[in-house]
């Protein structure tokens, strides 16, 4: 416990040697009064070296902290990501882990097998849920990377970004006809074998991989957006898919920017160009999602999306990709189509992220 | 209580980051009373908007207590909310805190000046858009969705890079 001291004629003495220097305890002296402390400081720490400033105090006017005090003199508020080290230990700590394992627990599969109904034609509620696959991991990947910034704005647009996508993802799935049980299964109780992600998500690892991968899929879900509205205008949910497709705009002028920035460095411009490429060689499968089981609406009655459906929505993406990604775009001539199991390390580590942070919840908050 | 009395409870109910209310800040649909089950409408500011279930846990409590026994539903319209929505007593006590609604061309909350330059597209919030005056040197955050984000005026400065 911190405390006052008892010996009562020792005097603790502070002396400065230069006007650069700090002001500094130099030692203790003993002395019988009060006054003859100051001249008896001088004459110990005072003698050879010319002294700008000479401060005594006698102890007992002193609190000191006592040698079982570690814990309380510990920083209380030091947060890791604010130490200089920080970005760098954390990039080294994530190189070094191992991929988290593909395969998630087999006890968490509650029922929600995905037929794979391949005889029906997909409809727009097929490529939405795939599309909000591929956000749910975007938010992901984007939300670990908020502490890897020095620079407030680009934090607090990645953080946004990610929020967004997240709750796109939510949305999309709310419109398609699940309840908030339902959706929080789907994303979290889901084996990855079930997810039909987009190739375009196993690139997600790297900041110019998620540059660009970011940019096609804020591209993709603009242009199944833009789609969905000219299908049923006046439909109620048209105010939700209209907020998203607004909001998607903004990240795709966020990734403009970052592709042109990354692409006009000396420094990067090599690293972006091939990330550029893989990611966009990948993105053929942006509206190639197979019919699944579940969901309904977006919108109920709307035609399936048929081959001819998937040509038109990836040429409007191969323009909007190019105009905003630049050239360099390997974007395939045709659509792809999706399927299961795929998203690498990049799936799978969002879904042990996000598993392993529910866990840790009190029972009944994901009630 | 009728659905407007019962609506008045909900317009009490302050938004949980600003001292605002419901209804004036433009969040507060409708309110429907039918064989004693509330039905609240309510439309976040903004689709990832964090405090959905906090406004609707307010909106419970406040109403299980003006109106007790009554079954309650929340109901979210996503993507409703829109910055005409606010009224002029929203605008007041938004001003009063510090924000600006988007849709007009903003201006200082503090200064009142129109010598405004846009800070970076995102905010602290997913809901504001931060703004600098060149009058009084104050920070300010305008609050919109990202239709009117698109619609401000004023250039981003030096962008992100």
């Amino acid at each position: 416990m911190p405390h006052i001291p008892t010996d009562s004629d020792v005097y603790e003495v502070f002396a400065q040697s230069g006007h650069g220097t700090a002001l500094s305890h130099v030692g203790s002296i003993v002395s019988p009064r009060p006054d003859a402390a100051w001249h008896l400081a001088k004459e110990t720490y005072g003698r050879r070296d010319d002294l700008v400033k000479l401060w005594v105090v006698r102890r007992t006017d002193m609190i000191v902290s006592s040698a079982g005090d570690r814990d309380l003199l510990a920083a209380k508020t030091r947060m890791p990501y604010r130490q200089p080290g920080f970005p760098t230990a954390r990039r080294r700590d994530r190189s070094a882990a191992p991929p988290a394992v593909a395969a998630p627990p087999e006890r968490r599969d509650s029922g929600l097998t995905e037929r794979r109904d391949d005889a029906r034609e997909p409809r727009l509620t097929d490529l939405w849920l795939a599309l909000a696959d591929d956000l749910f991991v975007l938010g992901n990947r984007l939300g670990e990377r908020i502490v890897d910034y020095i620079d407030l704005e680009e934090a607090l647009a990645v953080g946004s970004i990610g929020q967004e996508a997240l709750a796109h993802a939510g949305t999309i799935l709310v419109l398609c006809g699940f309840d908030q049980p339902a959706v929080d299964a789907r994303f979290f109780d889901r084996a990855q074998a079930q997810w039909q992600v987009s190739r375009v998500v196993e690139r997600l690892t790297d900041w110019p991989s998620l540059v660009a991968g970011g940019l096609v899929i804020a591209a993709a879900v603009a242009v199944l957006a833009e789609r969905t509205a000219e299908a049923e205008p006046g439909a109620e949910w048209l105010s939700a898919i209209s907020a998203i497709r607004d909001e998607q705009l903004v990240h795709l002028d966020h990734w403009r920017r970052w592709a042109r920035a990354l692409a006009a460095w000396p420094e990067t411009r090599t690293e972006f160009a091939r990330a550029y490429a893989e990611v966009t060689e990948c993105a053929g499968d942006m509206f190639g999602a197979r019919p699944q089981s579940q969901g309904q609406g977006v919108p109920a009655a709307a035609p399936p999306a048929g081959p001819a459906l998937a040509v038109t929505l990836h040429e409007r993406l191969a323009v909007l990709v190019g105009d905003n990604g630049g050239p360099g775009s390997r974007l395939p001539d045709g659509p792809r189509t999706r399927t299961w199991g795929v998203g690498g390390s990049a799936l799978a580590d969002s879904l042990s992220r996000g598993r392993a942070i529910r866990d840790h919840y009190a029972p009944g908050v994901f009630s | 209580m009728n659905a407007d009395q019962l609506a008045d409870v909900v317009a009490g109910v302050s938004d949980p980051e600003i001292d605002v209310g419901l209804r004036d800040l433009g969040v507060l649909r409708s309110v429907s009373l039918t064989d004693g089950r509330i039905r609240v409408h309510l439309t976040p500011t903004r689709l990832s908007c964090p405090a959905v279930g906090e406004i609707a846990r307010r909106v419970r409590a406040a109403l299980a207590e003006a109106a007790p026994g009554h079954g309650i539903e929340v109901v979210w319209e996503r993507g409703a909310w829109q910055p005409a929505a606010v009224t002029a007593a929203g605008r007041d006590a938004l001003r009063r805190g510090g924000y600006r609604v988007a849709g007009t061309a903003p201006r200082c909350p503090y200064c009142d000046s129109e010598d405004v330059e846009q800070a970076g597209r995102f905010g602290g919030a997913v809901c504001k858009v931060p703004y600098d005056c060149r009058g009084c040197g104050s920070t300010f955050d305008v609050i919109g969705t990202a239709g009117c984000n698109a619609m401000l005026p004023t250039p981003v400065r030096g962008g992100s890079r």
